[in-house]
């Protein structure tokens, strides 16, 4: 099978979004990095249906998305973190700096549905618009809106990022024990 | 209602029983947003949005700055240009049949070899 270089090097400037997005929807590298692998493989056995100087970006993104939503079908339980082994590790009262550390937001993130999940890594880090991002995973623009504002309005309790004369284990502790009520 | 959690599954693609479950599971979680409720949703100051937002992009940018694994730059070069493969295999060889399967020879995760190998997707062309 031969594909154009200039196909070739579109796809590995994704990559490393695609990877992120990947690692970010599946919290686990080893996964995560078989699904790109598997993306790539379903993208380069159906390249004929790639429109060069379409968005290379945006294909890819909605190939392992599907890919990651069929497996997670498969997989529910380890995904929706039914031992609460995340919420758990959010349990202890954040650290109080400016910055959110990166293991609570992974940590939070794995609470999250998948659908706001992956709706708030296309719009809040992967960089595409609403309306890309709508494409992406099927659905309307709204739909992708509201799943974002669920997502960081979740993350910020989760996170008791709202009322910083507030912060205390009380909150976070209620957050999680809600989010962790769920299976 | 069950009409309406039958349209809230078919808005994100959904069409079988897991994914009326799926959708279920998003009534379950509105519900339980909501009797949290005694502070309004949706008025996340700009600044905590600015906040997280800054955090998420951080958080994946750290990601991104790997760059492109071995791996992956080694699948699209094999599939661009196969010849190129046995001449700078660091590898330990690979086959023909590897080839044409297009699959890396890293021993990486054993549940590669029923998604990817196993699932005989990208060997049916």
């Amino acid at each position: 099978m031969a594909i154009q270089p200039s196909v070739r090097d579109a796809m590995l400037r994704v990559v490393p979004s695609l990877r992120a997005f990947a690692i970010s929807l599946c919290g686990n590298v080893d996964r995560a990095d078989d699904l790109v692998q598997e993306t790539l493989l379903r993208a380069l056995a159906n390249i004929e249906s790639f429109e060069p100087g379409t968005n290379m970006s945006a294909w890819l993104f909605t190939i392992l998305r599907n890919l990651f939503r069929s497996e997670y079908r498969k997989r529910r339980r380890e995904v929706e973190d039914p031992d609460g082994f995340h919420a758990e590790s959010l349990k202890s009262p954040p650290a109080q700096h400016s910055r959110i550390e990166y293991e609570e937001l992974r940590a939070a993130m794995a609470v999250l549905p998948s659908d706001q999940r992956e709706a708030l890594l296309l719009v809040g880090a992967s960089g595409f618009s609403y309306e890309e991002a709508a494409a992406i995973c099927d659905c309307a623009i709204g739909t992708i809106k509201s799943r974002v504002n669920r997502a960081r309005a979740r993350l910020c309790e989760l996170l008791s990022l709202e009322a910083d004369d507030e912060l205390g284990p009380d909150r976070t502790t209620r957050a999680v024990l809600t989010a962790g009520g769920r299976g | 209602m069950a009409r309406e959690r039958r349209q809230a599954g078919s808005v994100s693609g959904c069409e079988s029983d897991d994914d009326l479950l799926s959708s279920l599971q998003k009534v379950r979680g509105k519900m339980q947003t909501s009797l949290e409720g005694h502070k309004p949703r949706g008025r996340l100051s700009r600044e905590v949005q600015h906040k997280l937002g800054e955090s998420l992009k951080g958080m994946f940018d750290e990601i991104v700055k790997q760059g492109v694994p071995d791996r992956f730059a080694k699948l699209l070069q094999r599939i661009d240009d196969p010849a190129a493969d046995g001449a700078a295999s660091d590898g330990g060889g690979v086959s023909p049949g590897d080839q044409a399967a297009g699959v890396t020879t890293e021993p990486s995760a054993e549940s590669l070899d029923r998604r990817i190998i196993g699932s005989g997707d990208e060997g049916s062309n």
